[in-house]
């Protein structure tokens, strides 16, 4: 998985850039996602790997820090059986970005990792959600982080 | 006195003496196998039929793939130690049986589970969640009673045959500490064994590495 060939994307409207894998479906402003990229669907009943970058307005005077806090929280009420893996912060294009690693319950799939990455530019948050099969993880982890690494924000998404 | 196996079918657990769990196994395998003959086997049918375990021959469905995967375990068998508790795994394509170590009466716990929740639950027993991120550093020398802070050490094993019949093994030794996880590694060579530290990213996938009978890559 992590030796697909990788190709530029740019939102249409909204100030972010990043690589994704070639062939992955791409839509975009559905379901409040900005963007969402699955890998091509196959006639095989298992969870499909995909890409959601998600843009909203960060709340007036609040902290980075509890924007993250609320996407988290929001993970727990949303999410199956969430269990919290690991947190970092680290920097994608010279910003400061919080990753989390986490697994929930698929009702249909069973166990799904997502890997996610929070960050801001300007007024605006974005987060780019990546998900998979728990047992793919280990094929999944190198492209996520290398989408993740290929991420940019505001101008220099230009 | 054997007790009486205890059938969680909403929760796919069972909760079953050593002896008992032998006896349902050697029955998964081959329902008129000479090993369930005799006076014991009797017994140990008798009380797996009054709980409901066995029923006209076959075992419940709530438990009935966790045992097939016992007696065919097509992907790998596993072995999580913690301290002096051993937790036993086998994995098949469609399903996974997870048996507890035996709690203070001795009896022990055997889970049912999707093969996809198995680093989940793997995670679950041994508590892995965030930790203080490392700074990068080369290994030191290991020697548990020079670190501070431990929570547990853990190590998880994992056996495997190809359909080859090639097999394979690999293990994740894992110290958890207030400070970080750090990985125990044998030396290339000769000499002491050394820890690494680790995240907790780098632990979930080794774990998942291991499952999918890959061995664990150096830290």
């Amino acid at each position: 998985m992590s030796e697909l060939a990788l190709e530029p994307y740019r939102h249409s409207t909204l100030p972010f850039a990043l690589v994704l894998p070639v062939g992955w479906q791409r839509t975009e402003d559905v379901d409040g996602c900005a963007l969402v990229a699955v890998e091509p669907l196959r006639d095989d009943p298992r969870f499909h790997a995909s890409a959601v970058v998600t843009a909203e307005r960060l709340p007036g005077g609040a902290a980075r820090e509890t924007w993250v806090e609320r996407s988290r929280d929001a993970l727990r009420e949303s999410l199956n059986r969430l269990r919290v893996i690991d947190l970092e912060v680290t920097e994608i294009g010279g910003i400061e970005a919080r990753r989390t690693l986490a697994h929930y319950v698929h009702r249909d799939f069973g166990g799904v990792v997502l890997e996610q990455w929070a960050l801001g530019e300007g007024s605006l948050g974005f987060v780019l959600s990546c998900s998979g099969g728990a047992l793919e993880y280990d094929d999944l982890a190198d492209l996520n982080h290398m989408l993740a690494a290929g991420l940019r924000l505001g101008e220099a998404a230009r | 006195m054997t007790p009486q196996p205890v059938l969680d079918a909403s929760r796919h657990t069972l909760r079953i003496a050593e002896p008992t769990l032998a006896t349902l196994v050697a029955h998964t395998a081959d329902p008129v196998s000479a090993s369930l003959q005799g006076p014991e086997a009797e017994r140990q049918l008798t009380l797996l039929q009054a709980a409901g375990v066995i029923r006209g021959g076959r075992s419940h469905p709530a438990i009935r793939d966790a045992l097939a995967a016992m007696v065919r375990p097509e992907l790998c068998t596993l072995e999580l130690r913690t301290g002096e508790r051993l937790t036993q795994g086998w994995v098949g394509y469609s399903s996974a049986a997870l048996l507890r170590a035996p709690e203070e009466d001795g009896v022990r716990r055997l889970l049912q589970l999707h093969p996809s929740l198995l680093p989940e639950a793997l995670a679950r027993l041994v508590d892995l969640g965030p930790r203080p991120q490392p700074e990068a550093g080369t290994p030191v020398p290991f020697d548990e009673d020079a670190f501070a802070g431990i929570r547990r050490r853990w190590c998880l094993r994992v056996g495997w045959t190809l359909e080859s019949g090639e097999r394979g093994a690999a293990e994740l030794d894992v110290l958890d500490t207030d400070g970080g996880l750090w990985v125990i590694q044998a030396p290339e060579g000769d000499g002491q064994r050394v820890a690494r530290p680790v995240t907790s990213t780098f632990v979930w996938r080794h774990v998942v590495r291991l499952l999918m009978r890959r061995p664990a890559e150096r830290a």
